[in-house]
């Protein structure tokens, strides 16, 4: 009981001066709401809002999130969302192609996955942004319809030099991969 | 890619000693991807050193970056997956040189001196690249310097695939031959013959030659007979075989030499040989049976 008088005097003697109650309503003047990003990327795996500003930290959010891409559709041997996010990007459209012809023919990959190392802070030039970045790549190879591995394969790379450009696009509120190079 | 994209490239492109590239495969996975080859035989670009004096650059730039010299045809497949004729670009022709068409990308490396173009990842040294391939210009390039006449290997690569004559097997007697009497082997197939071809811009000509004829007798108790020659009829055979009674199947297999010269150069020999594999020719071997005739009735 006495602590807690204590508390409240303390309390109230951080206020300076008093205020007047408001004895009027709000207007009705709505109150502003963010407005909806056109949504980008696949359905199920969008480009995160925090991706689409054009700041040094959106487009290094916005590579983390292509590389999280690319492992996914690795996997789903769909390369549909690289293109759409890379229409530009030839490295982009020659991963996308070796997916969906994996998929047409019956193949598929095991390993692969990238993983990010040092990225260095991302270097403006107008609406695009370069980043130099090392990535690791886990064993990778293509196995037929029979499970039985097409070539020799890539070995694990624990750092592979690397480097995406990105330019920003108004229309979409986010970074297009203008181009890639892995390795 | 389709195979008459390929060959477009071949008739387009040449090949690099300097070429600095991975299988082919390695482009069927996400990273390090190089110039793509078509089994060293030819290819679509040049990497590595030697290409920024073709392109002429010089100063800061020439230690920042690595430079790769891309045929337009490539380029524009690996864009959009296909290759239209005009996508070949002619370029003019100036005596004893090679001239070409190409695009030049660029990537940031890691110089061996003055300031980086780009921040330099943690684990990178000088020489690495730490950037991504970007288009720099496109234009006729003097590629003389990238472009060593062929090797012999280079050129073992082509004889291997060339035409060579499959050589038929001719027999006699013909038709059915007779235990005890052995059967001759020959062939009248042409043992030589010359191709001429376009490797890299280098006119050359391969002879090629019949060194070495296996014939197979389809006679499981001496199943080959080898020869330096393609054999004759009678009565100057040179090869020839018992059989037993029975059907058999005969073949030749024939292994081919070739010499090479370059541009009218003095011919040397192809580092290797190569096999082809005639049609086989089914024949019975009939058992002899003395009769007893009378000559005057």
């Amino acid at each position: 009981m006495v602590a807690g008088l204590v508390l409240g005097t303390a309390l109230l003697s951080g206020c300076s001066e008093a205020t007047e109650a408001n004895d009027t309503l709000p207007s009705a003047s709505p109150a502003p709401t963010t407005e909806a990003l056109p949504p980008i990327g696949p359905a199920d795996f969008p480009v995160p809002n925090e991706a689409r500003t054009k700041d040094a930290a959106s487009a290094e959010a916005f590579l983390r999130y292509w590389i999280d891409l690319i492992n996914r559709q690795r996997s789903l041997l769909a390369g549909q969302p690289l293109r759409d996010l890379g229409p530009e990007c030839r490295d982009c459209l020659r991963i996308a192609n070796n997916y969906d012809e994996a998929a047409a023919a019956g193949r598929h990959f095991e390993g692969g996955e990238l993983s990010l190392n040092d990225v260095t802070e991302p270097q403006f030039s107008g609406d695009e942004v370069s980043i130099t970045f090392g990535i690791r790549r886990e064993a990778v190879v293509l196995m037929d319809a029979a499970g039985a591995p097409v070539d020799d394969g890539l070995p694990m790379q624990p750092n592979l030099g690397s480097g995406i450009t990105l330019a920003w696009s108004e229309p979409d509120k986010s970074w297009l991969v203008l181009s890639m190079t892995l390795g | 890619m389709t195979r008459a994209l390929r060959r477009l490239l071949i008739a387009a492109t040449f090949l690099s000693a300097l070429l600095v590239a991975s299988p082919a495969a390695a482009c069927g996975y996400d990273t390090e991807c190089r110039v793509e080859l078509e089994d060293s035989a030819a290819t679509v670009g040049f990497e590595g050193a030697g290409v920024s004096e073709v392109v002429g650059v010089g100063g800061p730039e020439y230690f920042q970056y690595a430079y790769r010299l891309l045929d337009p045809c490539l380029a524009a497949a690996e864009t959009r997956g296909y290759c239209s004729p005009t996508d070949v670009r002619e370029c003019p022709e100036q005596p004893d040189r090679v001239m070409g068409y190409f695009v030049v990308d660029r990537r940031p490396i890691v110089p061996s001196q003055g300031p980086a173009v780009e921040p330099v990842p943690n684990g990178f040294g000088p020489g690495d690249p730490i950037g991504d391939w970007s288009y720099f210009r496109e234009g006729c390039f003097d590629i003389t310097p990238l472009n060593p006449p062929p090797s012999p290997g280079e050129v073992f690569s082509y004889f291997e695939r060339l035409p060579l004559p499959t050589l038929t097997t001719q027999h006699q007697p013909p038709g059915n031959g007779l235990s005890g009497l052995p059967v001759i082997f020959y062939t009248d197939s042409p043992t030589t013959q010359t191709f001429t071809v376009d490797v890299r811009g280098f006119t050359v000509v391969i002879e090629a030659r019949a060194t070495q004829y296996t014939w197979h007798t389809g006679d499981p108790a001496s199943p080959a007979v080898v020869s330096t020659d393609p054999g004759r009829p009678y009565p100057n055979e040179t090869v020839e075989h018992d059989y037993r009674s029975g059907t058999y199947t005969a073949s030749l297999t024939v292994t081919w030499g070739a010499t090479f010269s370059i541009n009218g150069s003095a011919p040397q020999n192809v580092p290797g040989t190569t096999t082809t594999d005639g049609p086989p020719v089914t024949f019975d071997v009939l058992q002899a049976r003395p009769v007893l005739t009378d000559p005057y009735n």
